[in-house]
């Protein structure tokens, strides 16, 4: 009888606990990519709409938060709020094969179809392009003097490549790089984001891509080579937000709104390397940024 | 009236082998039934279908009046002893637990379960310090004294035996055999004891009943079936091939006489019954008793005090015969062992017209 | 000996982080357990009784247990979305067998003399299982919780990859931002959290045991 009894209060308070695991309820989650940049995004919004809303918001960390895993937690409503990228969104999300050079129409085309399609509201673009780099070796561009893409293709014979399995994944990813440039690399690696770099240290691969705003390119001394066929598209960032919480709280749009603009090219790559070099937390960065600029 | 009949009970399998075939018998209350037969020939499904641990394809089977279809199953098995070959005695109870196991899923309190289990040691002669022990820590033979007293808890007054003793060395078998017979007398039960050892199925059994391919070929007292076989196979089966050697394992309970002249000492009522009885019997002496039935004097009619030679209700033909050789005395005493209680005497002028019974059917003059 | 020391350093000062992300472990692998063992066992009682099933359900819960713990949290997500409920629900397929073919095979290893015995006495199905076979199949089925929980506890380290915290949260944490002492603190916490509940279930079973003289 009294093990009865154990097995009976156990299953009752494994039921309660996960009913309060899921009691959701007045909040506002905000989510982001697994990557410094994104983690610092975050960390802005959530300490903004803290500061200027009485919303319960909850940061919800995502160890394998890639847009696949992002977007149709948004979509479900798992979470409400996270930074995204048109380039992204038109290839990966919205599968468009078309190619649209001017990057305010991408933004503008992108809007319009997530909010038609997912009910998704793209709020106004932070203000920096993240777009897709290679990168090298200082030594490597130096001793086969690369400054192009172009220049790069000439000896590809003799560089390993390594890319995170997104990249392979794209639309604008490797596949159609390739066949743009010529490219013919000797061995391609595929790895997770956060390992390319101590790869192409270590020797291991030899050219990375690598996002334009990456604080670490500063950090390993590694050299960004020109896009000169225009290839990669734009990447501009913006919060995406869902339009039923927008709804519901209107004070997000107004309080997010304030960020526009504010962060350019050279912001975002400075906060990145502090970050990733200087070892701060991604948090004080994020307030110091807000303070600098009087929002807090 | 009988407490187990079977009538036309057959049991017949997917392949359609016949495991009982038609198998009609009585048992009546207080016998010691013994099924015996060759490998596969229906005992244990026979005794199995008892407490519905099989069920019969046709026929019908009464227990205490009442056809077993219109028992609970459940009910029936608590109401029944059944003790197996091998023994089943749970391993994670004490001896005490598991001797009352069933009156535990009767729901019987703690203090009637233990008041019971101290009651059922004694009876198969275990000491109060065997309560707390658990399996592993008897022998084989204090296993199935316990496996014994598990079957007695409910009081049931039907106990299925399958083989029980089969595990066991010789030498503990007997022993066991012995106080199961003692366990008999003293609580007359009705057993229905399955074996493939004729030994000892002449032994324990009141009656036998023989089987074969899923038939009963004769039920019947040991003599009967020795002196006035029904069947050559039961012939065969009791070992006419040598009529001596079946002769040997006959016991002094088998060929005893049992109403006797007793009286107890200073009856004189009794004491001219007595006579009475003795002259029936062409004898001429009393037997002196006390109140338990313990012997105490054989007297002569003349008031002499007789010497007499004693077996035991077990001793082998073999043997009774050997102490009236070497006593010089036709007759001998049966005493149960242990209490001296007075059982019955083998008196050989009987025993002789037996044999000559045999022998004119035989067609030997 | 000083990569040790500045492990050590690093959970005293993250240890906000440190203990949020334990107690999340802790309770993300327990409340998985729980599940487990609430439908394991009771699973593995009934294909006792109904052994045509029970080849059929072995056979399922053993695939499932072949797949990949990253593929299967892969899986729920569509289904489940991302946090505790695909995490739970991954955990609990992965961790059934071990615990159903365990406590399957325990009770079908009870000496059939025993068995025979107790229902030759008059013991209701129920009563069978309840005072017979499930204690004598207990050190199975203790043995199947053990090897469950410990595997959980593992497991549960991908519960962060989507979204459910725990103390894999430390070590991709760690990975993302090359910080090696992070990794190893987490495996660390993830290897205790393994020893410690093995030892306590180790102490459980012999209590267990003893009770039932085994």
């Amino acid at each position: 009888m009294k093990t009865v009894k154990i097995i009976l209060l156990s299953v009752l308070g494994a039921v309660l606990l996960w009913g309060m695991a899921f009691a959701q309820g007045g909040k506002v989650v905000v989510s982001n990519k697994p990557f410094t940049e994104s983690h610092i995004l975050a960390e802005i919004m959530v300490q903004l709409l803290r500061r200027h809303t009485d919303l319960a918001v909850e940061r919800l960390i995502i160890e394998g938060g890639t847009t696949s895993i992002l977007h149709p937690a948004i979509v479900r409503g798992d979470i409400d709020i996270y930074p995204e990228y048109t380039g992204t969104s038109w290839q990966e999300v919205l599968r468009k094969d078309e190619v649209v050079s001017d990057p305010l129409e991408l933004y503008e085309r992108v809007k319009k179809e997530y909010e038609e399609r997912f009910g998704l509201v793209y709020l106004p673009l932070f203000g920096f392009n993240n777009t897709f780099t290679l990168a090298v070796r200082r030594e490597s561009a130096e001793k086969d003097n690369l400054k192009t893409f172009s220049d790069l293709a000439r000896v590809s014979e003799r560089y390993v490549f390594g890319a995170e399995p997104d990249f392979f994944e794209r639309k604008d990813g490797y596949d159609n790089l390739v066949k743009t440039y010529g490219f013919r690399f000797k061995t391609v690696k595929q790895m997770a984001i956060a390992l390319k770099y101590p790869a192409i240290v270590s020797r291991e691969v030899d050219v990375i891509d690598a996002f334009s705003t990456d604080g670490l390119l500063k950090k390993f001394d590694l050299v960004v080579l020109e896009d000169d066929k225009q290839y990669f598209p734009s990447y501009f960032c913006a919060p995406v937000v869902r339009k039923a919480t927008l709804e519901k709280y209107p004070v997000i749009a107004e309080v997010l709104g304030r960020l526009q603009g504010l962060i350019t090219d050279e912001v975002m790559t400075e906060m990145n390397y502090l970050v990733d070099e200087e070892l701060r937390d991604p948090k004080d960065v994020a307030r110091e940024f807000l303070e600098k600029r009087g929002l807090l | 009236m009988a407490l187990v009949s079977f009538q036309e009970v057959t049991k017949v399998y997917q392949d359609d082998i016949r495991a009982v075939d038609g198998v009609s018998l009585e048992v009546e209350e207080g016998e010691f039934l013994c099924l015996i037969g060759p490998s596969g020939c229906g005992k244990t499904t026979l005794l199995k279908m008892v407490n519905r641990l099989i069920e019969p394809t046709s026929g019908k089977i009464f227990v205490e009046g009442r056809e077993i279809r219109e028992w609970d199953p459940i009910r029936l098995r608590r109401h029944i002893g059944y003790v197996i070959q091998q023994i089943g005695l749970f391993p994670h109870l004490t001896v005490e637990e598991n001797m009352t196991y069933v009156l535990s899923i009767m729901g019987r309190t703690l203090a009637e379960r233990r008041r019971k289990a101290r009651e059922l040691l004694t009876m198969v002669s275990l000491d109060a310090s065997y309560l707390s022990r658990f399996p592993r820590e008897l022998s084989g033979g204090e296993r199935q004294r316990v496996g014994v007293a598990r079957a007695l808890a409910s009081d049931p007054r039907i106990i299925l035996m399958d083989e029980p003793f089969g595990a066991l060395d010789q030498i503990t078998r007997e022993q066991l055999q012995g106080e199961l017979l003692r366990l008999h007398r003293l609580l007359r039960k009705t057993i229905i004891f399955v074996t493939h050892d004729l030994q000892e199925a002449m032994k324990l059994g009141t009656r036998l009943g023989i089987m074969r391919r899923g038939r009963m070929l004769q039920v019947g007292t040991p003599s009967e079936l020795l002196f006035a076989p029904q069947d050559p196979f039961v012939e065969e089966f009791l070992g006419s091939g040598s009529f001596l050697q079946t002769l040997r394992m006959l016991t002094a309970q088998e060929m005893m006489v049992q109403e006797l002249p007793r009286v107890s000492s200073g009856d004189a009522d009794g004491y001219r019954e007595a006579r009475k009885r003795s002259a029936e019997l062409g004898w001429d002496f009393v037997f002196l008793v006390d109140e338990n039935g313990k012997l105490l004097e054989v007297k002569h009619l003349n008031g002499e005090s007789l010497n007499y030679p004693v077996v035991t209700p077990t001793t082998s033909f073999e043997e009774v015969l050997r102490r009236m050789f070497l006593a010089s005395s036709s007759w001998v005493v049966v005493l149960e062992p242990g209490n001296g209680v007075l059982r019955g005497v083998v008196d050989f002028r009987f025993v002789c017209s037996h044999l000559r019974q045999y022998c004119l059917g035989k067609g030997v003059s | 000996m000083a990569f040790l020391a500045r492990v050590f350093l690093l959970l005293l000062e993250r240890r906000e982080l440190v203990l949020t992300s334990l107690f999340q472990h802790i309770y993300i692998s327990a409340v998985a357990c729980v599940l487990i063992g609430v439908v394991g066992i009771p699973l593995g009682v009934l294909i006792t009784r109904f052994r045509s099933w029970a080849s059929g359900v072995l056979a399922v819960t053993g695939v499932l247990y072949t797949i990949p713990a990253l593929a299967l949290f892969g899986f729920m997500i569509p289904l489940l979305g991302i946090g505790l409920k695909p995490t739970l629900f991954a955990l609990f397929i992965y961790g059934l067998l071990p615990l159903v073919r365990n406590t399957y095979v325990g009770i079908i290893n009870v000496d059939p003399g025993v068995v025979e015995a107790a229902r030759g006495m008059g013991s209701t199905e129920w009563q069978l299982l309840y005072r017979v076979q499930l204690p004598l199949a207990l050190p199975y089925i203790v043995a199947g919780l053990r090897t469950v929980v410990v595997m959980t506890i593992s497991v549960s380290t991908i519960a962060a990859f989507i979204g459910a915290g725990g103390l894999g949260v430390l070590i991709f944490r760690g990975i993302t931002s090359y910080y090696t002492e992070l990794i190893v603190a987490g495996s660390m916490l993830v290897a205790g959290l393994s020893v410690a509940a093995d030892m306590l279930l180790g102490v459980l079973e012999k209590r267990l045991l003893r009770r039932i003289q085994m």
